[in-house]
């Protein structure tokens, strides 16, 4: 989906659909497995899996106390693969964008703005990982209990040290408030085809099981 | 002019300092003050002590072009367009000036090529000048770069400083470790230790150095060799 | 003893590096523009990154690192302590050393640039390498500083040592010159025979070539000793 807006509405549509049953969920699999390029680029870059591993440990738990786990365990599963397929195709500055585009140039710009600064925070975070990974491998040191948690803490310290130099750089950009967001949006051919799957997909987990199967009679 | 009064703030400690307009070069040992009072100057802290003006307004209130030492730290943004377009957008320029100016700046600065680059790819040099041209996009009264002349070439270097020098700042206040760059600027600033060392022309600030590595190689070795 | 690349291609964007050749023990300039590939290069001598096509051979290499331009994109430590026992080294000697006695409780990443960039090049020296690769060494460094680096690469003296750099003044003593052009890398030979196909000579040492002096080496001494020359 090239257009952010209908990729971030379809996003929004098809992640309530998961969370509403666990009908719904198997529709979003469904969804994310045949109409986006989720499982190809999932297969490329597999770190987004690592979030299932608490979800998988709270399931556990619940079917371990005689809750519903496993309804959990697929509705929270189909959320975190839709979450990773809209973090993983998002394209820089688009959030921007769309924000100006939804909310005009003060409100959607700055929230815009405070969106793109977080993405771009989350991404340094990651390349911070890999840095120090580098730096671990030309010191000729490996990864222990002992040195883990000054890494970890280190990189918590970076974090707050970048947002200080996105504060000065604001500061002396002239940021104040709002900004022009300049939203220009392409679409695909077939943008239009996973949106309306996950506008219809919504209302059809708004229906009972039943219903359905009286709809498809 | 830009007047320092009794500037008491960590290493740094100045009594009276003007600096009138032009190309102010700020130079000294590592860990001398130098970045603590560009930093003062561009208005990104206030002095614990004392007082700066510039004319008859704070740092604060005057547009201020900035570049950061280490040059990753100069990145708001993921793409190198958006970058160079973010003074403008701030300063709620509509979208049609915006793309040409960014046009216009990044062809200056000669990294046209780089906009539709993502910032965390680009090398150290590059970095600098994306820096350098989203300092100047807002062309604004008051430069202030640190040390951005460190990860260039010459040729690079050179050619970039003639361009700033014919941006329009009014005022260059630039730290560099390069000493024939401090010997072609209007005043040298030499900081030791925090305190002024030695300010006014090079021929003035570094007529006493001449056994020192700062004294401008340019000088030292151009004399009587038509180097 | 050698770092050998062997058709090696990499591509990142729209750039493309190429480079052959053979780096055997002594030191090895690389100079090149802004962008023209030299901590490409560096990367793909150290195995930080690999090819695409090609290969990158250590032969007879047992200890190397590389000193990337960045110094704070070597931090491990969250003080200046911790980050010097990082490199296995006595933080009370390498802080004697670089004139920062009593510093260790500080935050690595809140002293200056150049502090940074001294502290971490005391720590790779105080060690042994077969292979050392420094990016940008001399960057941030004052004047004196670059001169005591230029002096402890004069001492070098077993195993290869690659410096890619586009300082221009404080050059320290080097056997062999490379020049990075527009992303390929080409080797000039030995020093001072090398000089004359220096394209990115800096701007003295060109002067003194363009009038047909070639210097002993690219030191500050051995330009100032080719310039007194023409003083006669």
């Amino acid at each position: 989906m090239e257009d952010p807006r209908l990729r971030l509405f379809a996003v929004i549509a098809i992640s309530i659909c998961a969370f509403l049953s666990t009908v719904g969920a198997l529709m979003t699999l469904a969804w994310w497995a045949v109409l986006t390029p989720g499982p190809r680029l999932l297969r490329q870059s597999p770190a987004p899996l690592f979030a299932l591993v608490p979800v998988a440990l709270i399931s556990a738990l619940g079917i371990a106390t005689g809750g519903d786990g496993f309804s959990y365990f697929i509705r929270m599963t189909a959320i975190v693969l839709v979450a990773s397929y809209a973090y993983q195709v998002r394209r820089p500055g688009e959030f921007l964008q769309v924000c100006g585009w939804m909310m005009g140039n003060r409100t959607g710009f700055d929230l815009g703005l405070s969106g793109e600064i977080g993405l771009s925070s989350l991404e340094l975070l990651g390349r911070d990982l890999s840095r120090i990974r580098t730096a671990m491998q030309l010191k000729g040191m490996s990864l222990s209990w002992n040195t883990f948690g000054p890494i970890a803490g280190g990189m918590v310290i970076r974090l707050l040290s970048s947002s200080e130099d996105q504060a000065d750089l604001l500061y002396t950009r002239g940021y104040s408030e709002g900004g022009t967001a300049c939203p220009r949006f392409s679409r695909g051919t077939w943008d239009f085809v996973p949106f309306f799957a996950a506008i219809f997909f919504l209302i059809l987990s708004f229906l009972e099981v039943r219903d359905i199967f009286i709809l498809l009679q | 002019m830009i007047h320092l009064h009794g500037i008491q703030h960590r290493i740094l400690e100045i009594g009276d300092l003007s600096i009138p307009p032009g190309h102010t070069v700020v130079t000294g040992w590592n860990g001398g003050g130098k970045t603590t009072l560009l930093r003062l100057l561009a208005g990104l802290e206030l002095p614990k002590a004392g007082s700066i003006m510039f004319e008859d307004r704070k740092p604060g209130d005057t547009e201020c072009g900035w570049v950061n030492e280490f040059p990753g730290r100069n990145m708001l943004f993921s793409l190198v367009r958006d970058e160079l377009s973010s003074p403008l957008r701030f300063a709620h320029i509509p979208c049609d000036e915006v793309a040409r100016k960014v046009g216009e700046c990044a062809e200056w600065a000669g990294v046209s090529h780089l906009l539709p680059r993502r910032t965390h790819t680009l090398s150290g040099g590059e970095q600098v000048l994306t820096s350098l041209a989203t300092a100047l996009i807002g062309r604004p009264q008051i430069l202030v770069l640190d040390e951005f002349d460190s990860y260039l070439d010459h040729g690079t270097a050179d050619a970039i400083d003639e361009k700033i020098l014919d941006s329009g700042a009014r005022y260059i206040i630039q730290c560099t470790q390069n000493p024939d760059l401090a010997a072609r600027a209007d005043r040298v600033l030499l900081l030791s230790h925090g305190r002024v060392h030695a300010f006014g022309p090079p021929r003035d600030v570094f007529s006493g150095l001449e056994r020192c590595c700062y004294y401008p190689p340019s000088w030292r070795l151009g004399r009587g060799t038509g180097l | 003893m050698e770092l050998a690349f062997e058709a090696v291609h990499k591509r990142r964007g729209d750039f493309t590096l190429r480079a052959s050749g053979i780096f055997g023990p002594g030191v090895h300039l690389i100079s090149g523009k802004v962008g023209a590939g030299k901590s490409t290069l560096a990367a793909l001598a150290a195995g930080i990154m690999a090819p695409d096509t090609g290969t990158v051979k250590k032969n007879g290499v047992s200890s190397f690192t590389l000193s990337l331009q960045f110094p704070e994109w070597h931090i491990t430590g969250n003080t200046i302590g911790e980050e010097i026992l990082s490199w296995g080294l006595n933080a009370e000697d390498v802080l004697m050393r670089v004139g920062m006695k009593g510093r260790d409780h500080d935050d690595p990443l809140a002293i200056s640039r150049g502090e940074l960039k001294r502290l971490h090049l005391a720590c790779i020296c105080m060690r042994k390498w077969d292979l050392l690769i420094l990016d940008e060494p001399f960057s941030g460094l004052d004047c004196r500083q670059k001169q005591e680096l230029c002096r402890w690469i004069g001492e070098f003296r077993s195993g290869i040592l690659l410096i890619c750099t586009h300082e221009s003044h404080f050059l320290p003593p080097v056997d062999f010159l490379w020049e990075m052009r527009d992303g390929v890398l080409f080797a000039l030979g030995r020093v001072p025979e090398a000089l004359a196909a220096w394209k990115q000579a800096p701007p003295l040492l060109k002067s003194l070539l363009c009038q047909g002096i070639l210097p002993r080496n690219i030191t500050e001494d051995d330009v100032r000793e080719a310039a007194w020359k023409i003083r006669g």
